[in-house]
């Protein structure tokens, strides 16, 4: 498995992505995205309004496979076919510059303006 | 005819209006790349045109790219001398010097942590490492490492034996059986030379996130600080995505957790911090993180505290003076340092 992560050791504190938040002085304020943006090894591969319902978008090379969901102006992960679930395991999505990584399988899904 | 010029003079201060401002908007773009220290980095950064962001990114890349080489100690390059191969060969001449550096500021982390901080765990490391990847790999066959195993191996731990000749380049272990594990630091150090090469091109107005290494280069075009949100570790609690929100500049900010890299042993998670003192993962702390300018230092400080006691990891700090931290504990409940606040967005 080539996109295997080799060296985890190299990882410390990886993962933990900290999003980068464009706006916002207050939790309250941070500014809900438009659109959601999904990257396969960093290039733009699909791009949604974050305000329509998108029901089990299947993101896939043809061998790894993430499964998005958009609901109520918010974009999760349901399922994916990588092997720590980190990405499925991440919390809902909606603010511009938010991003969920799948590091094994190379996606980033973001919300942008 | 008066009032044709003046209504050309209107269109021409609209029209200059219009092209200043078109100058002095400048727009964000974002990167993202997998392939360098087996992490995504991320490079944001304000610029007029997407073309010009595609090239200073192009310029980092060449960086990152150099970095991971030299620094990774799992792979090697050709007949590159990097720390792969001095691992392999317990040492090497005439190597380059982005490593001597990375070694050199390793070790002098080290004194100032009193050996909490030593890349010179590689051979207890690596054990882990093989465990990991089987466990993650293959689940079914998850095991834990024999203790008597880690503990043959820490004996072969000490920085001391690690022998470093800035004149001439050359690396040897005086332990054949040492290895060296640069993984809490590497990503720091690379992103912080990184930066200061960036802030001597003009290349501004940027964040560097090398996989949660976050490094701010100089202010947002639009004036803001950059704003970063601090993941909560405990994924499940989907009401509060962010334990908290800090304000950089130039600083760097740098969480370590046990949440993220880990495997099951009898569905008990094993994560990659290791405690030098009882060898298994420290488990004082579901994240730690760090804010000081040094990226590197942040990187090397996160997973240090990640193994110290609170109280132990405070002292710490207030002796370096020069780094903030906030740590949640496994309660979920959090610590912060004396200054960390000033960073905070609340
Ligand atoms: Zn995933």
């Amino acid at each position: 498995m080539k996109n295997k992560i080799k060296n985890d050791l190299i990882l410390v504190g990886v993962i933990l992505l900290l999003s980068v938040l464009s706006f916002g002085i207050f939790k309250a304020l941070l500014r809900p995205g438009n659109s959601v943006v999904v990257l396969v090894n960093g290039e733009e591969k699909h791009r949604f309004s974050i305000n329509e319902d998108l029901e089990e978008f299947i993101v896939t090379d043809g061998e790894n496979s993430n499964t998005i969901v958009i609901k109520d102006s918010e974009v999760w992960v349901v399922h994916a076919s990588c092997p720590d679930k980190i990405c499925a395991s991440h919390a809902p999505i909606k603010n511009e510059g938010e991003a969920i990584v799948c590091l094994p399988n190379k996606v980033v899904i973001t919300v942008t303006k | 005819m008066k009032r044709f010029i003046s209504l050309c003079q209107i269109i021409f201060l609209l029209f200059c209006a219009l092209a200043l401002s078109g100058c002095q908007r400048q727009e964000k773009f974002s990167n993202y790349y997998f392939e360098y220290f087996d992490t995504v980095t991320t490079i944001v950064g304000f610029e007029n045109s997407k073309e010009v962001f595609d090239d200073n990114c192009a310029k980092i890349k060449e960086k990152l790219a150099e970095y991971h080489r030299a620094y990774s100690i799992y792979e090697k390059f050709g007949n590159e001398k990097n720390l792969c191969y001095i691992n392999e060969n317990g040492g090497a001449e005439q190597v380059d010097k982005i490593i001597i550096d990375l070694l050199l500021y390793s070790k002098e982390i080290n004194e100032k942590t009193e050996n909490k901080f030593n890349i010179a765990m590689g051979s207890v490391l690596s054990i882990w490492h093989q465990y990991r990847e089987t466990g993650i790999n293959e689940p079914a066959k998850a095991q834990l490492p024999e203790l008597s195993a880690l503990q043959e191996a820490a004996k072969h731990t000490d920085i001391n034996k690690l022998e470093i000749n800035k004149d001439n380049n050359s690396v040897r272990f005086n332990d054949a059986l040492m290895k060296l594990d640069v993984g809490a630091i590497a990503k720091g150090y690379a992103a912080e030379e990184i930066a200061k090469w960036m802030e001597s091109e003009n290349i501004t107005g940027y964040l560097l996130n090398l996989g949660g290494n976050v490094r701010a280069v100089g202010n947002r075009a639009d004036g803001e600080k950059w704003k970063i949100g601090i993941e909560n570790p405990d994924t499940l609690d989907k009401e509060n995505p962010y334990t908290a929100f800090v304000e950089i500049e130039e600083e760097s900010v740098v969480t370590s957790g046990s949440y993220q890299r880990y495997y099951l042993v009898d569905g008990k998670k094993y994560h990659h911090i290791i405690d030098g003192k009882t060898l298994f993962p420290a488990d004082k702390f579901l994240a730690v993180t760090v804010i000081c300018k040094d990226s590197a230092l942040a990187d090397a400080l996160s997973t240090t505290l990640f193994t110290m006691d609170y109280e132990e990891g405070a002292a710490l700090l207030e002796k370096l003076n020069n780094a903030e931290a906030m740590w949640t504990l496994v309660s979920g409940e959090q610590r912060f340092s004396s200054g960390f606040g000033k960073y905070c967005v609340k």
